[in-house]
């Protein structure tokens, strides 16, 4: 029984190692039903044509006319706008914190960074819709600040402290000697960091780069509060257009779509895209990290 | 007040950490193209005098250097003085060799791309040349390519070395660099030494007393946080004079072949 378990654990086990591999197991059921069901679910969707539903702009419960083109081109670009706005800030916090800061004033930093990137969406979403919103309007002159670009920013906002306090930790953790052999080298703090030090933490930074990806693309409340809700491709890519992401319309939808048939199934479809998307983005990402720890 | 361009010295030097005092008294002038041991214990000093040479400890804070320590007939602690400069007139080897993770040939070119990016047609010859004097070109010319996180512990040590040497440097410090190595690979490292020091003023730190004999044409023993003992090593191993220096090569002798 069990051959996946190692051998003398299985032997002379006492109850609470059966216990943890009960917890493990259950674990891995629940994944593999949660995926399951979200695809089985969404099979009446597939069956009427999967290309045809993921370029489609046109959603109409009432017809029973789905189409997620809108909702996959606002998670891109919502999901890439903050990346570029989050990354740069991101990268040169990290670099800051873990090679010029005193120890101290580092552990400050970084707690206020690991506290920002615990606080909850809803959190930056109230911010966003309160502040973000308005100062996007006043400044480009828009009638609603609720704009695919807006929620790019809170987006890039709300990943950016997991992204540099990981980025951070896998900086911190390149060994010293790479410094110290650099810097004997001959070259300066920073030249010894994008010469020696960053190759090294490169795969980590990557890492934490592909997790903040994947917080982006989950985030809900907080970009339904600022996307504008409307199913739409822009005309000429106009970034200040209010838009839709997968999440937000999942957010939207799915209380009045329950058991509805269709409607449902679609949502569900749309759930189905961002979970591949959302996993891609994490095995990428833990991929990267265990190449970091070798 | 300027020196001689072939002048390492310490005058009367206070090395502390956070008020704290490392070394004290340091005066000691280097012999040039010799190698002088730094002997003591765990603890005695050993790398700090050898760091601060090279100002590798200006990061660390609280770290004070007070006094005067001439490299190249230059006061290195002196406001103004490039350190970066300095760090290319004094090579350093670590303990454990630290190889970058890329190939052999970009390991041994690191320094001296970087100093000289303009020279990109000589680098292949410099490569070849450093890796040669570090006795590691035989063991590495089919591989120059492959990764160098691939090669035993020893020959890290030598590809750092040559690492070091590329960037041309007049003098090089060691830091027990054959302490994380076998017999084998550390009687590679002591020969190497030999052969360097014909161009080179070499300084190691070690507590390694077997090795120290067989190498050092100088030694300066440290203890308790100052020179104790110092001079040429066949009087220091004959007649060495303080009590302390007997306990020590009597101790290090029975742990130490």
């Amino acid at each position: 029984m069990f051959p996946f378990i190692v051998p003398d654990r299985r032997r002379n086990a006492d109850p609470l190692f059966w216990s943890t591999v009960f917890s493990a197991g259950l674990v891995l059921a629940t994944a593999v039903i949660f995926s399951s069901y979200l695809f089985w679910e969404s099979l009446p969707v597939w069956d009427q044509g999967l290309w045809a539903f993921l370029t489609s702009v046109e959603w109409d419960p009432g017809e029973d006319v789905y189409g997620a083109g809108a909702m996959i081109y606002g998670s891109l670009i919502v999901t890439s706008l903050a990346l570029l706005f989050a990354l740069p800030f991101a990268l040169c916090g990290a670099i800051t914190a873990s090679e010029f800061l005193s120890p101290r004033a580092r552990l400050v930093f970084k707690g206020a960074m690991e506290t920002m990137a615990g606080a909850p969406g809803v959190v930056y979403g109230l911010l966003g819709a309160a502040m973000l919103s308005l100062w996007v309007k006043d400044f480009f002159g828009l009638i609603d600040g609720s704009t695919l670009f807006t929620a790019g920013i809170l987006l890039g906002i709300m990943i950016l402290p997991t992204i540099m306090t990981l980025a951070e930790d896998a900086i911190h953790s390149v060994p010293g000697e790479y410094r110290d052999t650099a810097l004997s080298l001959g070259l300066t703090p920073l030249q010894a960091f994008f010469k020696a030090v960053a190759p090294r933490a490169l795969p980590g930074i990557i890492g934490a780069v592909l997790l903040g990806l994947g917080r982006a693309l989950g985030e809900t409340i907080a970009v339904m509060l600022v996307i504008g809700g409307l199913d739409i491709i822009p005309m000429g890519l106009d970034l200040f257009s209010p838009g839709q992401n997968i999440p937000s319309k999942l957010g939207r939808e799915a209380a009045e779509a329950i058991g509805s048939g269709m409607h449902w199934n679609a949502l569900i479809a749309l759930g189905a895209i961002l979970f591949t998307g959302t996993m891609m983005l994490t095995a990428a990402g833990s991929w990267l990290l265990r190449r970091r720890a070798v | 007040m300027k020196k001689s361009e072939e002048n390492l010295e310490f005058i009367n030097v206070e090395i502390t950490y956070n008020g704290k005092p490392v070394l004290t008294g340091l005066s000691y002038n280097f012999s040039k193209s010799a190698v002088t041991c730094i002997l003591g214990s765990s603890g005695s000093g050993k790398t700090t005098l050898l760091r601060s040479l090279s100002r590798l400890n200006d990061r660390i804070r609280g770290f004070k250097v007070r006094g005067e320590v001439w490299v190249a007939g230059e006061e290195i602690y002196y406001n103004g003085v490039d350190v970066y400069h300095l760090r290319r007139k004094i090579g350093m080897i670590f303990q454990s060799p630290c190889i970058f993770p890329t190939s052999v040939y970009e390991n041994v070119i690191f320094g001296f791309k970087y100093h000289h990016p303009e020279r990109k047609k000589e680098f292949p010859q410099i490569a070849e040349r450093y890796l040669k004097e570090a006795y590691l070109w035989d063991e590495v010319k089919d591989r120059l390519q492959k990764p160098a996180q691939n090669l035993s512990q020893g020959q890290k040590q030598r590809l750092s070395i040559a690492r070091a040497l590329a960037v041309e440097p007049e003098i090089l410090l060691m830091d027990e660099p054959t302490a994380s190595l076998d017999p084998v690979s550390s009687d590679a490292i002591e020969n190497l030494i030999f052969s360097l020091k014909e161009k080179r003023t070499i300084i190691m730190a070690t507590h390694n007393i077997a090795q120290t004999r067989r190498i050092a044409d100088d030694i300066l023993f440290l203890y308790d946080g100052t020179i104790w003992e110092q001079g040429k090593a066949t009087e220091f191993f004959e007649r060495p004079q303080k009590e302390e220096t007997r306990i020590f090569l009597e101790g290090g002798s029975s742990s130490s072949s």
